[in-house]
């Protein structure tokens, strides 16, 4: 199963957890994965739209995914 | 919601070091430390980083999201988080642009800004922004 690590500002929306195992075998179905354990997470990804936010960055095995940018 | 970070004489000097060593460009960095039982962030270690933008280097500044990454694994296994961003505005004050407040990552985080004004670090003001986004309000540094 995949494992998402979260960030120190996001865990208290994750029962405290640093890393969650997940379903999905792709970004998009691991993230729907880890919204519906963890509803309270959505809104910091997601925009009202549903789109993810702009500064959001996926990385998988290392590889980024999208820029941190100001 | 926290408001008010503690930081060090130390960490302050290093942030206003940056951001007079890379004038007239912006600089931009990282804050570690943990979060205390009455919400205050306390910040442990500074993380000054490279501006890796190409362009608009003086109004601007992007970080590589790999070293931000690797910032959050190394500050795990210290025991700490990252709880905050710094950087600079040169010849502007330290006050939070809508371009800040549109691309600010966490509303959990403190925004810390410097000014720099001709190569000389001026006013360091904290930021934190509300949970509906709307605006930053300033946070007390202690």
């Amino acid at each position: 199963m995949p494992r998402i690590s979260i960030p120190a500002a996001l865990r208290q929306y994750a029962d405290n957890q640093g890393t969650i195992l997940v379903e999905g075998s792709r970004v998009g179905e691991a993230l729907s994965s880890l919204t519906a354990q963890y509803p309270e997470l959505k809104k910091h990804l997601y925009d009202k739209e549903g789109r993810l936010r702009s500064f959001v960055n996926i990385y998988v095995k290392l590889q980024i995914r999208r820029k941190l940018r100001r | 919601m926290a408001m008010s970070l503690r930081l060090s004489d130390r960490h302050i000097a290093v942030i206003r070091r940056h951001g007079e060593l890379t004038y007239p460009e912006e600089c931009g960095g990282l804050l570690l430390g943990v979060v205390d039982e009455d919400g205050t962030r306390t910040i442990r270690d500074v993380l000054p980083l490279e501006n890796v933008r190409r362009e608009s280097r003086n109004n601007r500044v992007e970080l590589d999201p790999l070293a931000y990454a690797r910032a959050e694994r190394d500050a795990a296994k210290r025991g700490l988080g990252v709880w905050g961003y710094y950087h600079s505005h040169p010849d502007h004050p330290a006050v939070p642009s809508l371009f800040d407040l549109e691309h600010a990552p966490f509303t959990e985080w403190s925004y810390l800004i410097v000014s720099v004004r001709e190569g000389l670090s001026e006013e360091l003001r904290a930021w934190v922004v509300r949970e509906d986004r709307s605006q930053f309000d300033e946070e007390k540094i202690l």
